[in-house]
């Protein structure tokens, strides 16, 4: 079966500094594939490629048989492909309702009543009922992950991109942000999640692949990749917390 | 019962409606001059409003559109005999038309080059209006009477047509903002003003999303040039593209008024007008004064105006 998601031998450097040389991957559909790899190996960059905002210096990226290559982001968006952002990035003046309605419309193609529909209906799924009415700009951390989460998840994408979602979020939060991740995504939704906070990880995805020295390293089940030694040595160095 | 903000909007449209539009029975025409001159003002505002506004477009060459419509206006009248209602109705197609390339080549700078690369742009048509054979050359021509006496036989009626033809224009782009910040395109534009990758990421063209607040805007600015014109009674490019009058001036009744809002504008414009008219016995005093208030207003609550109630509640409540 063709694969959902499909990256072959993409490369990108920014002026002449190269951020991974050969990037090949595959995805099914309704895999759930984290990603970890040390600080500055390219995994955002990796995302901002697959999503449209940057262009691949080489390589080939195909999803679902198309050409994703020279896909602009709002098209790549339209496709089915959603996305986070490590840092959230929230439309600071609108409200949290009127955040997630801009996904359900421009992205998902709804008209304004369907998209309430939605919106509130992933409001609640993420525990953001009670902040509908708030302005994005007077939300907490964990509150404007939920946000970053609700926004992509409301368009009910095919793929999910999340980049770092559980980044500075206690242990609790950390599981509240799982649960919520479960609620909003089918077991159709194939998922790929850059992600530091392993013990999140590991509960969540079905492969773990490690990007590392400009290329994927590794790819398998969680516990093989865990154990590999490259990994490791890379990935966990001196502070072993698995 | 807690009423949606469309409806709240709508409903103040309709009111000011039918307390502005019957004003022509009660005020001369003196009044009513200097009121449609207020109105035109209080649109293009509003239109660079909608672009800068809620589109997040820095735009400091609208004036340019404002001159092509009283151009366009003199050139299907005086030199192709069309009926002046035609005329100005067709100055509309004219202004979006020429937007398309105008943005075409705009829209390939950022920010400040974007906005640098209007003024540059308009200054271009101000020359090229200069140049155009019929037009007068530097010091321009009037329109003929009877152009004028198609709005009115005699002067009081023009005055009052044309104060009700202005007052009408006006409601229209109003009542246009209202109905496009309520809809899908409302959210994509809010979205993408706050934050353009995001915007990008969930699906918003904003390269599309520029454009058609560009070319709607070009459109209707050339119709607002059309009228100011048959308020000066003639074309000239010092007047017709004026820096000051149209740029200038309605960057800080927006700004004063406050940004990103529909009652900016309307509060800009008003305060705009009283300064000028009180301090007109002042000379250039006006001009200091409302560029402290622009400047105090930026560093103080740069949403204007507008944003000050909201501001003195939350003071309040803190």
């Amino acid at each position: 079966m063709q694969p959902l998601l499909e990256l072959r031998e993409v490369s990108k450097s920014f002026g002449g500094i190269e951020v991974f040389t050969d990037i090949s991957l595959e995805l099914a559909a309704g895999t759930r594939l984290g990603v970890l790899g040390p600080n500055g190996a390219g995994k955002s960059t990796m995302f901002n490629l697959i999503s449209g905002l940057h262009r691949p210096s080489g390589g080939k990226m195909i999803y679902q048989g198309q050409d994703l290559t020279t896909m602009k982001p709002w098209t790549v968006c339209r496709a089915g492909i959603g996305r986070t952002f490590q840092i959230p990035q929230p439309f600071v003046d609108m409200t949290v309702l009127d955040n997630i309605i801009v996904g359900c419309t421009a992205g998902a193609g709804l008209n304004l009543h369907e998209a309430r529909d939605r919106a509130t209906e992933i409001l609640d799924l993420t525990g953001l009922g009670d902040h509908a009415g708030k302005l994005a700009r007077d939300l907490g951390l964990l509150d404007l992950k939920r946000l970053e989460l609700a926004k992509a998840a409301a368009m009910k994408p095919k793929l999910l991109l999340l980049d770092e979602i559980a980044g500075g979020l206690t242990e609790a939060e950390c599981g509240t942000l799982l649960d919520i991740l479960n609620h909003v995504t089918g077991r159709d939704t194939a998922v790929i999640w850059i992600e530091h906070v392993v013990h999140a990880l590991t509960q969540f995805v079905d492969e773990i692949a490690v990007l590392a020295d400009k290329r994927i390293i590794t790819r398998g089940e969680i516990d093989t990749v865990l154990a590999n030694d490259e990994v490791r040595q890379l990935y966990f160095g001196a502070e072993e917390e698995v | 019962m807690k009423r949606s903000p469309l409806f709240l909007a709508l409903a103040a449209l309709a009111v000011s409606v039918i307390v502005v539009a019957p004003l022509p029975f009660v005020v001369g025409n003196g009044t009513m001059r200097y009121m449609t001159d207020l109105f035109i003002m209080i649109a293009v505002a509003q239109l660079w409003n909608l672009l800068a506004g809620f589109g997040g477009v820095v735009s400091i060459g609208q004036h340019a559109f404002i001159g092509a419509g009283a151009y366009s206006f003199f050139g299907f009248t005086t030199l192709l005999g069309l009926h002046p209602f035609t005329a100005m109705a067709l100055t509309v197609p004219f202004g979006a038309l020429l937007s398309l390339p105008v943005f075409t080549i705009l829209s390939r700078m950022r920010v400040a080059y974007f906005a640098i690369g209007s003024w540059v742009l308009a200054e271009v048509f101000l020359l090229t209006a200069g140049k155009l054979p019929g037009f007068g050359g530097g010091s321009g021509l009037s329109l003929r009477p009877q152009i004028v006496k198609a709005f009115g036989a005699r002067t009081g009626a023009r005055i009052e047509n044309i104060y009700w033809l202005s007052f009408a224009i006006l409601v229209l782009i109003v009542l246009m903002i209202i109905l496009v910040m309520h809809s899908r395109k409302g959210y994509a534009l809010r979205a993408m003003r706050d934050n353009e990758n995001a915007a990008m990421a969930l699906g918003v063209n904003p390269n599309a999303i520029k454009m058609m607040l560009f070319v709607v805007s070009g459109g209707l600015l050339s119709l607002l040039g059309a009228l100011n014109t048959l308020q000066k009674l003639r074309v000239n490019p010092a007047g017709s593209f004026s820096l000051i009058d149209w740029t200038v001036f309605i960057i800080f009744i927006v700004v004063i008024g406050g940004m990103g809002r529909i009652i900016g504008p309307i509060i800009g414009a008003v305060l705009f007008v009283l300064l000028r008219e009180n301090l007109a016995n002042y000379g250039p005093v006006y001009m200091i004064v409302l560029g402290a208030a622009a400047i105090a207003m930026m560093l103080y609550e740069p949403g204007g105006l507008a944003a000050l109630p909201a501001r003195w509640r939350k003071r309040r409540s803190a």
